[in-house]
């Protein structure tokens, strides 16, 4: 385990359990409308994400290196487009990588429930040109986790 | 050889044996390294001194990697096209990859003292910095130097009274439960009667209601110790043990002018070696070499090769795995095992150093609840007037994650609109701001390597070995992960090995 970085978050994750982190943001009385549709929640604590729904995941967590309108990036080298990734025909085979993670990406199994990985999956199988209608449900998720 | 270093006191704990020795390379011998962060400057600088003739490419057109600071001037472009342009003052600056050098990074501070980098004390722990927990104490930030004396204060008071009443005496002899009594006055400043209260003990550590003066100006106050509850409450001790660590404990220093200043002057020292806006796209062997080719970052249709007798490779795992590379399946299943973290850090310029005009906080950092994690001030220039910047968020975890997510215009507004409740100046006093999210950095895409015990079990000696004629090495070769020793010791006992068998 990384000391240097488990420094930092222990301390951040002590603090917030314990103070309750009721970090909502923003709250001042005078942000805008404008502003608002920029904010961006913040989960409280380090164990895990917040965010609920599919589209709140995406904007929160996977467009950081997947991209707003999901079409990857390249540098020095590539994240893959999930836009019309023929790849998202399989629900498993996306909720496996957001669980196990795939080379340079994390995985997510400890700080996304299944619920959450099933709204992901479900929302990048039905956006950015991707139609997959059929449901993907957190019980199907749930089969496809490894024992920790 | 040992006894000089015995006496420098290295050999006892460092994994730092000083310069690698490498006598005996063939004449004209070949190596190319790839990657001019901290591993491969080190590489391609003592393979050049032992005789070889090295070869360094480099995709960005600066040397150095995540050993990087950004100053007034610089552009960058983060992958998605975001492009910030930073305007920082003159002498001010962010480093948005390492900002420290613990006194036994040994390594770095060998390259420091030999190119004539010059060092300053970085702050890790200032008393009169904050601890700040959103729903504690109303809101408001607290010294650290009230938190850490009212904890010691309150725990010594209590440990005592347990010795006192007879707890500890299965534990203790008499005369040593004596001895803890007298070291636990000394240490939670308690008074004579084994109480931590508001008088002269207590003051000296926490500080006075009134500071002492002179003349006919007003006497000293002592200052009122919190109670225990609420600090227990608050969790703000738990910031107080951080700087503890061995990794933090003073002494620990910064370069002066930024971090960058180690990468610079090797860079220097191996300037005619290097290729910038080289972006390797494979990397092939066999019996006789290694052949690497690449495109220029400026014109991806122009490809070339290199071709070496050996290679030292020090490109990021997250961008390694992306490309063919001709080693055997140990290595391969290795270089795919290591995702890269979330880490997120934003520099804040403002138009004063309120925090040391208003708050008489000069460097260290202020801990805080708050997805922005802590406030970092600068541990340099003190007293200069005019603009200055500071580090206002470096996290990781979720909040990594979701900062990254966000433009630099939103993370720089969502870490003024967090620090503002810590310092309220924030706003009126506030330039401009500049934040790197190290997934969208084009050359690492992640902070560092990220290992799990169970990759380490199964895939780390792997890694480190030599395969054929290439050798890995960086921060994710080492047990420093993200740290700058890592990369130079990985570097070191890379290119000694590589030498054994190159001469062998």
């Amino acid at each position: 385990m990384n000391r240097v970085f488990a420094r930092g978050m222990r301390v951040a994750r002590i603090l917030c359990v314990v103070a309750g982190c009721a970090v909502v943001w923003p709250v001042d009385a005078q942000f805008d409308e404008h502003r608002r549709a920029q904010a961006h929640p913040f989960s409280k604590g380090q164990a895990g994400f917040d965010e609920r729904d599919g589209e709140a995941l995406y904007r929160s967590v996977c467009q950081g290196c997947h991209m707003p309108d999901g079409r990857g990036a390249s540098g020095a080298g590539t994240y893959p487009a999930l836009a019309s990734n023929p790849k998202a025909a399989s629900a498993d085979y996306l909720a496996l990588v957001v669980l196990n993670g795939r080379r340079n990406m994390p995985s997510f199994a400890p700080s996304l429930d299944d619920a959450q990985v099933a709204e992901v999956v479900t929302y990048v199988r039905t956006h950015f040109g991707n139609a997959y209608a059929a449901p993907f449900t957190a019980a199907q998720v749930a089969r496809l986790r490894t024992p920790r | 050889m040992y006894q000089a270093m015995s006496s420098l006191g290295l050999a006892a704990e460092s994994p730092y044996r000083g310069p690698p020795t490498l006598s005996g390379a063939k004449r004209g011998s070949t190596v190319l390294v790839l990657g001019a962060g901290m591993a491969g400057l080190v590489s391609a600088y003592e393979l050049r001194k032992a005789g070889y003739r090295v070869r360094l490419l480099e995709y960005n057109t600066r040397a150095g990697g995540r050993s990087w600071t950004v100053r007034g001037g610089d552009t960058y472009t983060e992958l998605g096209g975001e492009t910030q342009h930073c305007g920082f003052a003159k002498g001010e600056y962010l480093n948005p990859g390492p900002w420290r050098i613990p006194f036994h990074h040994h390594g770095m501070l060998a390259y420091a003292k030999k190119l004539n980098v010059a060092l300053e004390p970085f702050v890790q722990v200032n008393y009169n910095a904050y601890v700040h927990s959103s729903d504690a104490f109303d809101g408001k930030p607290q010294r650290f130097r009230h938190v850490q004396a009212d904890f010691h204060g309150h725990v010594a008071e209590l440990l005592s009274k347990a010795t006192s009443q007879g707890a500890l005496d299965a534990a203790l002899t008499p005369e040593d439960r004596d001895r803890l009594l007298e070291g636990l006055r000394q240490w939670g400043a308690l008074d004579a009667q084994m109480r931590y209260v508001k008088g002269e003990a207590s003051s000296n550590r926490r500080g006075f209601a009134v500071d002492a003066g002179g003349g006919l100006q007003p006497l000293a106050e002592y200052s009122e110790p919190g109670a225990f509850g609420p600090l227990l409450q608050s969790a703000a001790w738990r910031a107080i043990g951080t700087g503890h660590d061995y990794e933090f404990q003073s002494a620990i220093f910064q370069p002066v002018g930024g971090m960058d200043g180690i990468a610079k002057a090797l860079a220097r020292e191996v300037a005619s070696t290097i290729r910038f806006g080289a972006k390797v796209t494979a990397i092939a062997q066999d019996e006789r070499g290694v052949t690497v080719t690449y495109v220029d970052t400026a014109n991806a249709n122009a490809v070339h090769r290199e071709t070496a007798e050996w290679c030292v490779c020090t490109i990021p795992l997250s961008i390694l795995g992306q490309m063919p590379v001709q080693v055997g399946d140990a290595m391969q299943d290795a270089i795919a095992a290591v995702p890269y973290d979330a880490s997120i850090k934003i520099g804040l310029q403002f138009k004063r150093r309120f925090w040391e005009e208003d708050d008489a906080i000069y460097g260290g950092i202020t801990y805080t609840d708050q997805p922005i994690d802590r406030i970092g001030y600068p541990a340099h220039s003190y007293g200069k007037s005019g603009k200055s910047v500071l580090l206002g968020a470096y996290a990781f975890g979720p909040n990594a994650y979701e900062f990254t997510a966000m433009t630099p215009a939103q993370r720089v507004e969502a870490a003024l609109e967090m620090g503002s409740r810590i310092h309220p100046q924030y706003r009126a006093e506030f330039d401009q701001g500049f934040s790197v999210g190290w997934h969208r950095v084009p050359y690492t895409m992640g902070c560092y390597g990220l290992w799990s015990d169970a990759a380490r079990r199964d895939h780390y000696r792997n890694l480190c070995a030599i395969d054929g004629r290439i050798v890995l090495a960086g921060e994710h070769a080492s047990y420093l992960p993200a740290w700058q020793e890592g990369a130079v010791l990985s570097a070191l006992d890379a290119i000694e090995r590589l030498h054994r068998k190159a001469v062998a």
